[in-house]
């Protein structure tokens, strides 16, 4: 006879070596499923949320480390043409040194942005019980950023209905907590974090227009600046999305997947 | 604690085998694919001539010729080829109305520009005013520049938007901004 647990097992493990050998990007709901089912059934619903967390962390990183390195050619060619326009007299120059530290400082922040892409694949890499590191993330739609705010105590009715009724009272009340923290979440990342960095992304992409138009007439501009500001707004956008896709798991964990 | 549920041996191996199919399975040819190798389906082959590209693209019944200006190691260049070149839409646009040719700002191999004479390509990408990258210049089938784009457009959808300016001709009544703000409207 061969036990549950082990077909569980051997079900991770088929998923995890066909993770590590696909080449094609993987998606979240592969990652999610894969996650589900090195869980096992009781394990299953956090076992999803934390594949979410980690596969948004390991995208998030991604773009960060995009965004870093752009920011590391524009502080190093501002950096170099002060050096070479300073001549003899740079290493002494203070705003030569200035520009010299924000370089640094950049190459400080892709090397750790680099730690935290390995650390968060590690990390998923866990969750779906592979025994390799995932490669190259597929970008999930959005998350919706709206729906209806449905009463809480539907969906603490929702929650009950789910649990299993030898449940201690101890648990039901940590869970509860749990489900309020979510729905706040959802609500606080729709109403104020989305649209912020929606607003965000929006602007930096205005400031890429100004420059780019100052560039063509031949006056002074940043065009590589602004162009790294929106690779910034990008990854700060797909955080926040992250940060949503997450509160809806949590929830759905918790209370069932039929509420928006 | 509760019993662990048991399934027979056959039944175990008749599920196993099912998950390897599945895990081993193709995908199924549903969607068709979103990207593509930009090397592959945006840029062309430049054999260092512009004249004869030019003179290719009139055959062929394309709108011009497009220079796209780039330099090693360039973050926004990875970018472009990552979130613009890559996507289907812009290269199947592109293709159909340009010819579209990469030029390296720092490249040292010798070319024959639009009117024939051999110049370095670092040389002629400083004639044509490219200080940044990428660049995007439009030339029409005389070889004259009708339109340029320094620098990363916002998404696909802009530089698809780009080359409809040209395509179409909309540049000869003024800007790229000013067509997109009628657009908009």
């Amino acid at each position: 006879m061969i036990s549950f647990r082990l077909v569980i097992l051997l079900v991770a493990m088929a998923q995890g070596a066909a993770l590590a050998a696909d080449p094609q990007p993987l998606s979240l709901a592969r990652a999610v499923a894969a996650a589900g089912a090195a869980a096992g059934p009781a394990r299953a619903p956090a076992a999803r949320v934390e594949a979410t967390r980690h596969f948004y962390d390991a995208l998030v990183a991604d773009r960060e480390y995009a965004a870093a390195n752009e920011q590391v050619a524009v502080t190093y060619v501002a950096f170099d043409r002060a050096r070479a326009k300073a001549g003899a007299a740079a290493a002494t120059d203070i705003a030569v040194k200035d520009l010299e530290v924000h370089y640094a400082r950049a190459l400080e922040r892709r090397q750790g942005v680099l730690a935290r892409q390995r650390l968060s694949r590690h990390a998923l890499a866990g969750t779906m019980g592979a025994a390799a590191m995932p490669g190259e993330l597929e970008e999930p739609p959005a998350p919706p950023a709206s729906g209806t705010i449905r009463d809480f105590d539907d969906l603490v009715k929702a929650m009950a209905g789910r649990a299993a009724p030898e449940r201690a009272a101890a648990d039901v009340a940590r869970d509860r907590a749990e489900l309020l923290r979510a729905t706040l979440d959802i609500e606080r990342l729709r109403r104020a974090v989305i649209p912020r960095a929606e607003r965000e992304a929006e602007l930096a992409d205005m400031k890429l227009e100004k420059a780019r138009d100052d560039h063509e007439r031949g006056l002074p501009s940043a065009l590589g600046a602004a162009m790294a500001g929106t690779a910034e707004a990008g990854w700060r956008r797909l955080q926040a999305q992250g940060e949503l896709a997450v509160a809806l798991a949590r929830r759905e964990a918790l209370a069932g997947p039929t509420h928006p | 604690m509760s019993p662990i549920p048991t399934l027979g041996a056959q039944s175990a191996a008749g599920l196993l085998l099912a998950i390897f199919l599945a895990a081993w399975a193709p995908a199924p040819a549903c969607a068709a694919p979103s990207t593509r190798d930009p090397n592959a389906h945006f840029f062309q082959g430049f054999l260092g001539d512009l004249r004869a590209e030019l003179e290719g693209a009139r055959k062929e019944g394309r709108k011009g010729v497009v220079l796209v200006y780039e330099m090693e190691e360039c973050p926004f260049c990875e970018r472009f080829h990552r979130s613009v070149a890559s996507q289907v839409s812009v290269q199947d646009y592109y293709r159909r109305h340009f010819v579209v040719l990469r030029m390296d700002i720092r490249g040292d191999a010798t070319i024959a520009g639009f009117d024939g004479k051999e110049v370095r390509e670092s040389e002629f990408a400083a004639r044509s005013r490219v200080r940044a990258t990428p660049t995007t210049v439009f030339h029409a089938l005389d070889g004259r520049e009708v339109a340029r784009f320094s620098g990363l457009p916002k998404d696909a959808a802009e530089f698809v938007a780009l080359g409809r300016f040209v395509a179409e001709g909309h540049y000869q009544a003024g800007s790229f901004a000013e067509y997109k703000r009628k657009a908009a409207r």
